[in-house]
């Protein structure tokens, strides 16, 4: 870059180099402890929060490293079950009715079902969400659940072609919708050994 | 002693300064504005068609619901939003009438940020604007979208200048200490993302024995590859798993190396179209490219006048 003498800047720009060290330091830490932070770097991390988390430079465990090969991974879908549907097939959540771009819902469904495996009281939250987010077909709406979609390594992708192994499914979240009331819905898990029934909000009028 | 002076300098305050604040010409710093300013545009306009459905009362992540899942107990006011240093102005805006109105601003916020007018006070609106999308949408931001709202405030430090909002951008051929300071920052801030992001993949196998490729089209997130195709070409997708992670590895040993800087750059947009094609996330492949002119040869080009 073409270099121009300096003298004329303020007396106080001897404190740049300082202070942007101090900040990228700071930056270091917030990215080195994306993906899974010691108890010193949390630590750290708890004091300089105000800072970092404000900014939005704390990122809190945003995949960077995009797969690790790990089945958790997904791929997710959220899936309704409706009194009208044929033959009671489930089908997939029309996503098309929120305009959600792709990669937003998979993280969306990503999140759902993890709420779902960890027994978290959110997770009834997040269906409820959908529920009314479904207006027009919610009188209809029987059960909503969420699957894990199998990812295979490219050995168990060729077995299963040749028909010597299927791999099914895995259900994060399955719950049945109880109606209340016109306006209010509950939902009672499909396996009780998970969570019982419990009450949600009520849907804004 | 003056040899090991020479391989082993200790970086002193005056040396520090140097660096931060060599001024540059300021249409540098305006190229950086530029670049940022249309990913941030892209961005609002999406939760423009988007973010009315999904966060206005009655959508998926409407106020109550992001509230429990953040942990709080009631629904969050905007005082417990900056008590949990997550400040956003769309707490307090729940109807999508108000949401969409957030989101036309935060573009307008863009269009003039990207148009250079009204300096760092339109700058530092459209920040806490785009600061407000990523701390409300809880769990649905990726990669791109924090770099972008990571590097964003560095354009504080000089928003470039133009003459009218109608002539180039790039038409200020003044030098400026802050705009050094502005494009120093970007280029340090990326390139601790890059390696950061380089040394995560290191931590899958997939990606040193080359099926990260085939995962992600095993999981249905490559666009236009599909397993099956992969199946026959083992060979193809190793390639393109390995030239995807080296593309970031290039990117990275580039910016060290001013000699082959320029590599750096192909290196990063090489990565940038993989992250669109291969892991299915356009946006952050999008912000790639955008930041990749952080670490253009118009930069390098620049920088060897130095020497």
């Amino acid at each position: 870059m073409a270099t121009e003498a300096t003298s004329n800047q303020p007396r106080w720009t001897r404190w740049i180099g300082p202070l942007a060290m101090v900040h990228f330091s700071l930056i270091a830490l917030a990215l080195s402890a994306n993906l899974s932070p010691s108890a010193l770097q949390s630590q750290l991390l708890q004091w300089f929060a105000p800072y970092l988390r404000t900014a939005n430079w704390e990122l809190g465990q945003v995949p960077l490293e995009l797969t690790q090969g790990n089945e958790l991974e997904g791929p997710f879908r959220v899936e309704v079950l409706t009194s009208d549907s044929p033959a009671g097939e489930w089908s997939e959540y029309p996503w098309s009715s929120l305009n959600l771009q792709r990669p937003l819902r998979d993280r969306f469904a990503k999140q759902f079902a993890f709420l779902g495996i960890q027994q978290e009281e959110a997770g009834f939250a997040l269906a409820t969400s959908l529920a009314k987010a479904y207006p027009q077909r919610l009188p209809a709406l029987k059960s909503l659940r969420v699957l894990r979609l199998p990812t295979e390594t490219r050995e168990e992708w060729i077995y299963r072609q040749e028909g010597l192994e299927a791999t099914a499914p895995e259900v994060c979240f399955e719950a049945d919708a109880v109606r209340l009331g016109p306006d209010e819905i509950s939902w009672v898990p499909r396996q009780e050994s998970r969570r019982s029934s419990r009450s949600l909000q009520k849907p804004s009028p | 002693m003056t040899r090991l002076a020479r391989y082993f300098p200790i970086p002193t305050v005056a040396t520090c300064n140097a660096f931060w604040t060599q001024a540059i010409p300021c249409r540098l710093a305006s190229m950086a504005r530029v670049a940022l300013s249309f990913a941030a545009l892209v961005w609002s306009l999406q939760w423009l068609f988007q973010g009315p459905k999904w966060l206005a009362d009655g959508g998926p992540l409407e106020l109550a619901t992001v509230s429990q899942l953040l942990g709080f107990e009631a629904t969050m006011s905007l005082t417990d939003s900056v008590a949990a240093m997550r400040p956003s102005l769309l707490v307090a805006l729940t109807s999508p009438t108000a949401i969409t109105a957030y989101a036309v601003a935060s573009a307008v916020g863009c269009l003039l940020v990207l148009l250079g007018i009204g300096g760092r006070a339109i700058v530092a609106v459209t920040w806490v604007m785009l600061l407000g999308w990523s701390h409300r949408v809880a769990g649905l931001t990726g990669p791109g979208e924090d770099l972008l709202v990571g590097l964003f405030p560095y354009l504080l430090l000089d928003p470039g200048k133009i003459d009218s909002p109608w002539r180039p951008a790039f038409s200020d051929a003044g030098n400026r200490w802050t705009s050094g300071l502005a494009v120093r920052c970007l280029q340090v801030h990326l390139a601790l993302w890059m390696a950061t992001t380089a040394l995560s993949h290191a931590s899958g196998l997939v990606w040193w024995q080359g099926e990260s490729v085939w995962w992600m089209a095993s999981a249905g997130r490559a666009i236009g590859i599909d397993a099956a195709s992969l199946l026959s070409r083992t060979y193809l997708g190793n390639f393109l798993s390995h030239l995807w992670w080296l593309s970031l590895l290039v990117a990275c040993i580039g910016w060290i190396v001013p000699q082959i800087r320029g590599w750096s750059w192909i290196g990063w947009l090489m990565y940038g179209a993989g992250l669109t094609l291969f892991a299915g996330d356009w946006f952050y492949g999008l912000v790639a490219c955008v930041t990749s002119i952080l670490i253009s040869p118009w930069m390098v080009v620049e920088d060897q006048q130095e020497a």
